[in-house]
């Protein structure tokens, strides 16, 4: 006899109950430690950035990078390139005769807890500038921190052009390419294949949306005869494509745009070569598909001849400061610089450039200095437009090809679109 | 015809390791009545070392698999008689609470041992390519993959079926109280029951590999997900979760075929429906009131 009574719990029902409560808990904070109440006393409310009137000893930099979950290997590179930064300026003497000190915190774990890194790197302990970021989403968020804050903070990662756009505010700064520039170098190569129809398979969010929409208006606008037959969106962190692959292929794409990245680029790369999809595809490209973050991972399996770039690419550049700072990296920590790494080390050394010509860690003076500055990176000579911080910058991109000697794909064929081709006027008001 | 082809052999590829994850998820709860949080990262552990092993072995997915189930299983055993069942006696919400923080310590674990870095195994060279079916081509690994599952089902409808532990599994599964009545100690068959469970989802973790990327945060990503297929075919039921595994699997591949923008939302809503219509899951059946 079984009767079912409405209204009493059963065991069972408790149970199941509770495991999808804390099973939706558990993906909202994806397992991420949260530091436990900072011992330093909390720098003058909200200001950490008044520099000038503190004796202070050092000056301390908050980092934020994802250090778990499917994006941590950028955050991995990200503060590995910081850290070396850092240690050469400390060699040096340090910055104003001031040792520098980095404290990285988490970023993975949603924008809220993000929100609370940034605040706990400011107020508890004591960070003067930020630096890092890697999820746009994220950093549409922490742009209004750092207003509150009144907190510098350089972007090098997160690439969505709202940031240094509609929502910019003085305090932000990006230090790499953002997405639209991204998209429009990708669109430029794509003009010249002999190719009408393309598709798009983009992570679905702020920055998947907005590169899909950047690269088909400047396709279109360059070349009128193109066509897009199919645009899909596959969720960040999505463990399976095949189905959005699928669709794709149904299409009757010839070309295919993607600015899908990191563990979700690797996993989209492995399904697509199971159903023969770069057999198919005439032409796939990524601007982010030559990062270290992806090519290593998928070491032999990475497909040859895909249109792929990054923000910065270690063999692009065969200069005596490109080849230092490849060497100095590589014996570091035994791998190459990946984008990240390179946009993290120049960030450290636009913030000391700006710190001693302003003669303080005082926020206003050190934005100041910051806007317009020009600075000889291991990449070349790079600057930051004054009217909205963003930086604009040559972009390489090259086909793919697996590599013994460095183990892994890298970029072969190499060419330049020059920064004034993806350069746009600045949107923000000031 | 052939687009809704390729998406149902797409949904079945994802039913296949969602099974292998959930049949364990579910024979737990049926038999112990322990809601095992710590099932994704368990499998998550199972793909690292198999991860670690093949690629000792020059990438060889076969040795992965073997290292994966050996060591897993009776770190299961070991795990529910060490740790599980004391904790069992002071009550469900420690167990459950337990089952929790193993997520955290394993997913801290595996970046320890193996990095942050999302870790995966190329297919073995037979199974690499695609598969011609007919005018259509899928990826033969895929085909393995549902072959496998396929091949699971079958062994556990056996075990279950036409062995006399299958058979005590089914009496404590259906009605605890008496068959401890009935003389069978439940507690003891408790250890099997997870360490088998733990090594059917360390080789749902091993098999995906070559398909997926599997990172420290793995095992957090697919445990809703087995959850869901566990609650939606009927909690302790195993037919169930294989059920609720093509169900699931399936329609999330038409989700992304037929309504992309709300995709992730779809399995949630289907959760949502057959919950409402049957609460106890499409198997599953309200617990026995004795009063």
């Amino acid at each position: 006899m079984e009767r079912i009574r409405p209204g009493r719990p059963r065991r069972a029902g408790r149970l199941a109950a509770l495991a999808l409560g804390l099973s939706l808990v558990l993906s909202a904070c994806g397992g991420s430690a949260k530091p436990a109440g900072s011992s330093t006393t909390p720098a003058s409310s909200g200001s950490a950035g008044q520099g000038a009137t503190a004796a202070a000893s050092t000056i301390k930099i908050g980092v934020l990078h994802m250090l778990s979950g499917p994006y941590a290997l950028y955050g991995k590179y990200g503060s590995q390139g910081i850290q070396m930064a850092v240690d050469e300026v400390n060699a040096q003497g340090g910055i104003l005769g001031r040792k520098v000190e980095v404290k990285v915190e988490d970023e993975n774990g949603g924008t809220s807890h993000a929100v609370s890194s940034m605040r706990d790197l400011i107020q508890n302990w004591g960070a003067q500038f930020i630096v890092g970021v890697d999820s746009s989403g994220d950093a549409l968020a922490l742009v209004d921190v750092a207003k509150q804050l009144k907190t510098p903070m350089i972007v090098t990662h997160a690439a969505t052009p709202k940031i240094t756009g509609q929502l910019w505010n003085p305090y932000v700064f990006r230090v790499t390419t953002n997405s639209r520039s991204d998209a429009w170098a990708a669109a430029y190569i794509a003009a010249k294949m002999p190719i009408t129809k393309w598709a798009g398979i983009n992570p679905d969010y702020e920055y998947g949306h907005s590169s899909w929409q950047d690269f088909s208006s400047k396709l279109k606008e360059l070349r009128p005869d193109v066509q897009f037959v199919d645009e899909e969106y596959a969720p960040a962190g999505a463990q399976d494509f095949s189905s959005y692959i699928a669709k794709v292929l149904q299409s009757g794409a010839q070309g295919v745009f993607s600015v899908e990245w990191a563990g979700d680029l690797v996993t989209f790369i492995r399904q697509a070569k199971g159903f023969g999809f770069f057999d198919k595809i005439q032409a796939f490209m990524d601007p982010v598909g030559a990062a270290i973050a992806v090519a290593r991972p998928l070491g032999k399996e990475y497909p040859n001849g895909l249109w792929v770039s990054a923000r910065y690419y270690f063999l692009a550049h065969d200069t005596p400061a490109n080849n230092q700072f490849v060497q100095n990296y590589y014996s570091r920590y035994h791998e190459y610089p990946d984008y990240v790494s390179h946009e993290g080390y120049k960030a450290v050394y636009m913030l000391k450039k700006a710190i001693e010509a302003a003669g303080s860690t005082q926020a206003d003076a050190v934005i100041q200095q910051l806007e317009g500055m020009c600075i000889d990176a291991p990449e070349g000579r790079d600057c930051i437009r004054a009217q909205d911080h963003q930086m604009f910058k040559d972009l390489v991109w090259g086909r793919s090809q697996y590599s013994d000697q460095y183990g892994m794909a890298v970029m072969t064929d190499m060419q330049v679109i020059p920064a004034a081709q993806v350069t746009y006027p600045p949107e923000n008001k000031r | 015809m052939q687009g809704a082809l390729l998406q149902v052999l797409n949904g079945l590829t994802y039913a296949a390791f969602l099974f292998l994850l959930s049949a364990g998820l579910t024979l737990i709860f049926g038999v112990m009545r322990i809601v095992n949080f710590a099932h994704g990262s368990l499998a998550m552990l199972g793909a690292y070392v198999a991860f670690d092993a093949a690629s000792r072995a020059g990438g060889d997915l076969w040795v992965g698999l073997a290292a994966a189930v050996a060591v897993m299983v009776p770190l299961g055993v070991l795990l529910e008689a060490g740790l599980l069942r004391p904790l069992q006696r002071r009550g469900d919400l420690y167990v459950i609470l337990f089952t929790y923080g193993l997520v955290l310590v394993m997913g801290d674990l595996v970046k320890l041992l193996w990095g942050p870095e999302y870790k995966s195994l190329p297919r073995p060279g037979f199974l690499a390519g695609a598969a011609g079916l007919g005018p259509l081509l899928f990826p033969a690994y895929n085909l393995m993959l549902i072959a496998v599952a396929a091949l699971v089902a079958l062994v556990i409808a056996l075990v279950l079926n036409r062995t006399a532990f299958g058979m005590r599994l089914r009496a404590v599964s259906a009605d605890r109280e008496t068959a401890e009545a009935l003389g069978i100690h439940a507690a003891a068959l408790g250890a099997w029951v997870f360490g088998l469970g733990v090594g059917l989802a360390a080789l749902g973790g091993a098999l995906v590999l070559p398909v997926l990327t599997v990172a420290p945060s793995f095992g957090v990503e697919v445990v809703v997900e087995a959850f869901i297929v566990v609650v939606v075919g009927g909690l302790g039921n195993v037919w169930g979760a294989l059920l609720g595994s093509v169900l699931i699997g399936v329609s999330r591949a038409f989700g992304i075929a037929l309504f992309p923008a709300f995709e992730q939302a779809l399995i949630y809503a289907v959760m949502a429906a057959v919950l409402i219509v049957r609460p106890w899951g499409l198997l599953g059946r309200a617990p026995l009131e004795r009063n």
